[in-house]
């Protein structure tokens, strides 16, 4: 969380993350450049270079799209999501060299432009086998370099959260390019069984991951509470809401979170202003509700940011019954401050 | 995420887990899983050329196969050209392209002297192999 615009927001904890991201990386080059000259002795130095970048692209790609889900399913996760950017722009920088690399190797020789090149070089796009793959990555590399260039926070809060997390979901389109660039390019030169089975797996694993959670997320959004009589909905008994933690609700189209603390209720809109995170996963850390995914706060009784922030979120009316507590389904305006429930 | 979000997001994932299987599947298909035992029998073959040249960047060896002539190209160096066509010396027929280094095979429809590497863009000639 900051007031102002910084190039890379670091912190201790990013530090140690962007250090194990850059040793990482170091030691798959390593490792891959060593197999390959034991293995492969006549590999030039370029093929070694776009295999390395290439694969390491691909490898770090999945291990971004499997944080996703596995920190909705797990919490233990939720501390890889807070430097997941980090590791994307360093995924599309491994992306950038196998790109830049090939396209230098196989279309900067020719007299025409080397972009105009790859699409051109071979025309055989009626055919699924011989079919141009390196367009089908350079459309990838495109779209990695979108939102790598958008992933700062100044992008994220012009754009809103809504629009920028939709347009990054075109990563998921990415990933398909690159499946197919992976299986229609490499694949078809060099056939190995090994490798075809390390990416169908990784595949597996990544598409299970995201519809499990998917699945499971739409079980909480088609969640229906009875209405009493003034139309208020009844959610959950008091203790079923640990202390310093929510309940997350859909209320209407919405997800709402009430959290426990100090002996007090108090309900806010579940979504996060800085990047949509489900606010009710997260706890009360110094009075304040504090995001899971990047550590944004809001005061639980009026959801708004303590000074000198200015996000909001939207608070709900709440009402104790003996145990039973009740939420008013008609949110208030974004930061209106709702008296807590005792309980 | 909200619900619109998350509903686009589960489409997104149902979409790709149907569809890139399918693909994949016409992909493997035809991929050739064996390429080793290939390698082999070419191996064997260069044993008893009919005709053959070398150069530092390629070799070109004419062998028979299954009662046919076939041309076994081994390319050692990339060319630094975008589109490498081989002809046939005797008469400039066309008779396969390369692509980068790696191991070719083109059937001959008859006797060759020798074959020319050919820039098809630039129309220049890079080498010339006489057997």
């Amino acid at each position: 969380m900051g007031l102002d615009y910084k190039l890379v927001l670091w912190n201790k904890h990013k530090k140690t993350y962007d250090k194990i991201i850059a040793l990482g990386m170091l030691l798959y080059l390593v490792v891959f450049v060593a197999l390959t000259l034991a293995l492969n002795p006549e590999t030039t130095a370029e093929t070694m270079i776009i295999r390395a970048f290439g694969s390491l692209a691909i490898l770090m790609l999945h291990i971004i799209l499997v944080i996703g889900p596995l920190s909705r399913l797990n919490p233990q996760f939720l501390p890889i999501l807070y430097n997941r950017r980090h590791l994307g722009v360093s995924m599309f920088l491994a992306a950038l060299v196998h790109g830049a690399f090939s396209i230098i190797q196989f279309h900067t020789l020719g007299d025409v432009n080397p972009i105009y090149a790859i699409i051109t070089s071979n025309m055989d796009y009626g055919s699924l086998t011989n079919f141009p793959f390196q367009v089908l990555g350079f459309l990838a590399l495109l779209i990695l370099f979108y939102m790598a260039s958008t992933s700062h926070d100044f992008f994220l809060k012009n754009l809103s959260p809504k629009i920028w997390k939709g347009l990054h979901m075109m990563v998921y389109l990415a990933y398909g390019l690159i499946l197919m660039h992976v299986f229609l390019g490499a694949f078809q030169q060099e056939t190995s069984p090994f490798t075809i089975g390390i990416i169908i797996v990784g595949f597996i694993t990544v598409t299970s991951l995201h519809l499990i959670t998917a699945f499971k997320e739409s079980k909480i959004d088609k969640f229906n509470s009875e209405k009493n009589s003034e139309g208020w909905l009844e959610v959950c008994e008091v203790d079923e809401i640990p202390n310093d933690r929510a309940k997350i609700f859909t209320v209407g189209n919405e997800r709402v979170a009430i959290f426990k603390y100090e002996g007090k209720l108090s309900a806010i809109h579940n979504v996060c202003k800085h990047q949509g995170g489900p606010l009710g996963e997260g706890k009360i850390v110094d009075g304040c509700v504090t995001c899971p995914w990047h550590g944004y706060q809001y005061l639980p009784h009026n959801g708004q940011s303590p000074p000198p922030f200015t996000e909001k979120v939207a608070t709900y009316e709440l009402r104790l019954n003996g145990k039973k507590v009740y939420i008013n389904p008609n949110g208030f305006e974004e930061g209106t401050e709702v008296q807590p429930v005792t309980c | 995420m909200d619900a619109g979000l998350r509903k686009r997001h589960k489409y997104i994932w149902l979409f790709l887990a149907i569809v890139i299987p399918i693909l994949l599947i016409l992909v493997i298909k035809d991929l050739d899983f064996s390429q080793t035992a290939d390698t082999n029998h070419t191996t064997e073959s260069l044993s008893n050329p009919i005709d053959q040249a070398k150069h530092n960047l390629m070799d070109a060896v004419v062998i028979e196969k299954d009662d046919a002539r076939v041309l076994e190209m081994n390319v050692k160096q990339p060319l630094k050209s975008a589109s490498s066509i081989i002809l046939s010396l005797n008469d400039n027929q066309e008779i396969g392209q390369i692509e980068g280094v790696g191991t070719y095979s083109f059937p001959l429809k008859s006797e060759i002297r020798g074959i020319i590497i050919k820039d098809a863009i630039k129309n220049q000639e890079i080498l010339k192999l006489e057997f």
